[in-house]
This record gives C-alpha cells, structure tokens and sequence, in this order.
C-alpha cells in the first residue's frame, strides 16, 4: 500500500492552499488595519471562519474529482488514497485551527469575528478555549466530509439524476421547508425543539458532528469504490 | 512471471457492448500491438487493465492476483491515454515528482534526458504545453517509470514526424536495455509494424486476432495483373479483398504465396492492408 506516500501528496497541496487562504485574510487584515487608521477607525474584518468553512467545503467537493484520478495514474487504488484522504483531513482541520488561532491573536484591533465566534461557543458550552477550538475543528472536518460526499453524488449520477437532487434538495430547503414552518408552526417549534436537543450540550453536538462526519465518510467510499476515472481538459 | 490473464471480460455501457468476453494473455517481456478500429474497445481494454474503469463482468489477473484496486499489481503498471490524469496546475517536474514517489524504478535523471531530446520545458504545466508536447509528456513519463507493463494509448496523437521517429527510437533503446510488456494502440499501423513481436487485433469488442508478427505477416499477399488473369488465379483461393483500377485488379489472399503464374506480381501485405483487409465488415 502506498499510504504514505497519498497522505503527504494530499496533505501538502492541502496545507499550500490553506495557507495562501490564510495569507489573503493577513492582506486582507492588514488593509483593514490601514484603512482604519485612515478613514474610520470602527472599520472591521470578518468572515473568516465562513471562509474557512467555505475553503473546506470546497477542497471536499474538489478531492472525490481530482484525487483518485492523481492517484489511480500513478498505481494507487481508490481505497488507499481514500484512507490517506482520511488521515489527511483532521491534520488539515487542526493546521487551520492553529491558523485561525494566530490571526486571532494578529488581528484582534479589526476582528472581532473569531472572538466573538469563540466567546459564544465558551459561553454557550461553558467550555474554554480550547474546547471551543476543538468544536471549530469538528465543524472543519465535517463539512469536507459533506463535501465529498455532495461531488461523489453528482460525480455518480447520470444527468438526470443530478437534476433531481439538486432540483429535490433546493426544493425541500427553499420551498418546503419554509412552507412547513408558515403552514405547520407547532409542529415546526416541536422539530426544533427536537434538533435542539443534539446540539444543547457540548458532548452532544461533539457526538452529533462526529456521527455525521463518520456517516459522511462511510456514503463517500461506497460512492468512491468503483467510481470510474474521467478525464478532464487541460 | 504469467503476464496478464483476460477472462471472460465484459463491458456494458449504456446501449453498447464495448467489449464482449475478450479471453488474452499478455505475455511478459514483449511488445504488443493492440489494433483495432474506432470503438473496437481498445481504450477501454487498456483503462481496465489500468484500474480506471471497472468491467461489467469477467476478470484481468496479474501474477494470479487481480489487477483492480491493487496497490502492489498496479505499481507495476503505467498507462498513457488521451486521459489527462494529473494536477493541470503542476508543472511537469512536480508530477514527475508525485511519479517517483511512486514507481520507485522512475528516473528523473531519464526523464530529463529525454524531455531535452524532445525538447520538453519541464517548467510548464501540462496545460500550457499543446497537443503534441502534452502527448511527449505523458509518453517521456512513461518510458522513466520502468514499470513492467506500459500501455501506451494513441502514443503517438499529435507528434510531428520527427518526434515520432524519436519516440521509436527511444522506446527500443528502453526495452532494449530492460526488456517490459509494452502495449500500443495506435491507427498509424505502417510505421509501428517493425516495433512489434505480437499483434491482437480486437473488432466489435472481440479479439479476432492473437498472433506473433511472424506468423501475422505470413497470413496473406497480393497478386496484381490483368483482371482476367487475377481472377483466374484467385479461384479456389480465400479472398480478404480486392481492388480494381482500369483494366487491373489487385487481390488479397490469404495463406502463403506458391508459385505465381507469370503476368502476375506478387507482394506481402503489409500489416495495414491486411489489418483493413480483417476489419472491414
């Protein structure tokens, strides 16, 4: 098996672009540092965590595309760049932790963003910072498995399928869902109330994150197992 | 070494058999030929022997292993097709790279040899190369892996005529020095012909032809001559084809040339005429 050899492939090229994200927040911070000297000095930066839940998402949905085809060239299965795959995420996850974690500590004078963002998981969980770190890094983990996932689908599907579930999926969350809450408002305040039970505690929303990580990660071998190579256009 | 063993390999697509209980064995050591015409079902042999695709039904078998998702059988492999497999946005030096991280035969040292020989710029990316120096890439990668068995699709799509003497030229000195199972598939049957020690013919998803080049250039002739005189000679004979021109005809026989009446000029077929000959339906 050609674990070691897939882990650090994947993990550099997934290190290299977390930190040229990382370098455009710095450029970004930085401009705002500049601009609130200049102009207003309540200019202040955010999104960063949604960009780096973005960035996940994104490097998820790229990996079912570009992985296996980098690496069924080069006489690796499908199985061993998945398990790489794997092992490479939460390394990954923790990097961008870390990452997030300096810029914190950077930028604090023009963002307040990751603060507050902590401080209401801290609060909320009563649990530190590094608890709350740990909460971030499970979210970063899940979303590049749901990624995966999602690509694996739409990779798998012929035309008519992909319609569906994107045609099905933007219907239940733009049209159903919002009708059931209008139509059905007890039933909807019980659901709620239901869900919020999974995310109340600490431990719970951990176990619930990790469960669909691992949901995540399960759908995406079997959708990856046999899924033929494709060619791309250079 | 038992080469690679074809059973029963079957290939559905939607509304089309591309391949149909193809039984081959792939000798180690040899080169090949795998001819066939558009959508015989060459590609799609080759990108199963490569774990890119997966069959419908029957099995490829190397060394009694099977060959899909299997790390240790495909280390020993390389495949070049039109596919474009790698990170468009590496240059080639950093996929020649990721290559010998994992064929650990791959020399770098080769490959840059060769890349000056076909003036290849190792800094650009794949992307930025055209046709033709895509396909040098992808070939220049494959002579350096060393792997045992290299399968070239259409290895030659895009070269000028001097660079696909050089890649003749090269590809024998490599197996000359390290003798692996090379397979090409190609249309430009005429200039591969001398390369080759064994040709499978595939038609309609089915081998129809397994032989050595000896044997395969033994199979037929031509005899050219007056039209009478043609199809005098050619009664009693088994007709691959024939043209006609004015007032001679040219036929293609099968079997072994006797003795040729006189008025009569007899010729080999070559590979290409008779690969026409065998395929056209």
């Amino acid at each position: 098996m050609k674990f070691k050899q897939s882990f650090l492939y994947q993990t550099k090229k997934m290190l290299y672009a977390s930190l040229i994200t990382s370098g455009v927040y710095v450029l970004l911070a930085l401009l705002m540092l500049l601009l609130s000297h200049i102009l207003d000095p309540k200019v202040q930066f955010n999104g960063v965590i949604i960009g780096y839940l973005v960035f996940m998402l994104v490097s998820g949905i790229v990996a079912f595309v570009n992985n296996p085809r980098a690496h069924v060239a080069n006489g690796i299965s499908r199985r061993t760049c998945y398990l790489a795959f794997l092992a490479m995420i939460p390394t990954v996850s923790l990097a961008i932790v870390a990452e997030m974690a300096v810029l914190r500590l950077l930028f604090m004078d023009v963002s307040t963003e990751l603060d507050w963002v902590l401080e209401f998981l801290m609060q909320s969980y009563q649990t530190g910072y590094l608890g709350a770190l740990f909460l971030l890094f499970l979210l970063l983990l899940t979303i590049n498995l749901a990624g995966f996932l999602i690509a694996g689908a739409f990779y798998r599907l012929n035309v008519i399928g992909r319609i569906l579930l994107a045609a099905v999926g933007g219907f239940i969350l733009m049209v159903l869902l919002p009708l059931f809450v209008v139509v059905c408002p007890d039933a909807a305040a019980a659901l709620g109330r239901f869900l919020a039970e999974f995310v109340a505690s600490y431990g719970s929303l951990s176990v619930l994150l990790l469960l669909i990580s691992c949901l995540c990660g399960a759908c995406g071998y079997l959708l990856v197992r046999r899924s033929p190579i494709r060619s791309v256009k250079w | 070494m038992n080469g690679i063993e074809i059973v029963q390999l079957t290939k559905e697509y939607k509304d089309i058999r591309a391949l149909d209980g193809v039984n081959l064995t792939i000798q180690p050591g040899k080169i090949y030929g795998l001819l066939g015409r558009n959508g015989a079902g060459k590609s799609t042999l080759l990108h199963m022997i490569a774990n890119r695709i997966f069959p419908t039904s029957g099995e490829i078998r190397m060394d009694g292993e099977s060959v899909f998702e299997n790390d240790r059988v495909q280390g020993r492999i390389y495949c070049i097709s039109e596919m474009n497999c790698y990170d468009a946005d590496d240059k080639v030096y950093k996929i020649w790279n990721w290559v010998q991280n994992c064929y650990p035969g791959f020399s770098m040292e080769y490959a840059n040899q060769l890349a000056g020989k076909f003036g290849l710029n190792i800094k650009k990316k794949p992307r930025q190369l055209s046709t033709g120096y895509n396909t040098i890439f992808k070939i220049v990668t494959a002579l350096a892996t060393d792997a045992d068995y290299i399968l070239l699709d259409e290895p030659i799509l895009g070269l000028d005529a001097n660079h696909r003497e050089l890649f003749y030229k090269e590809l024998l000195a490599n197996y000359a020095e390290r003798p692996k199972t090379i397979i090409i598939s190609t249309h430009i049957i005429e200039e591969i012909a001398d390369l080759l020690e064994q040709v499978v013919i595939i038609k309609e998803g089915q081998v129809l032809l397994d032989l050595p080049i000896e044997e395969v250039r033994k199979m037929g002739y031509s005899v050219t001559g007056k039209k009478s005189e043609v199809e005098q000679y050619c009664s009693g004979r088994t007709l691959l084809g024939e043209e006609e021109l004015g007032g001679m005809k040219t036929a293609y026989i099968q079997g072994e040339p006797g003795e040729i009446p006189a008025g009569l000029e007899a010729a080999a077929l070559d590979l290409q005429k008779l690969f026409i000959r065998l395929t056209n339906s």
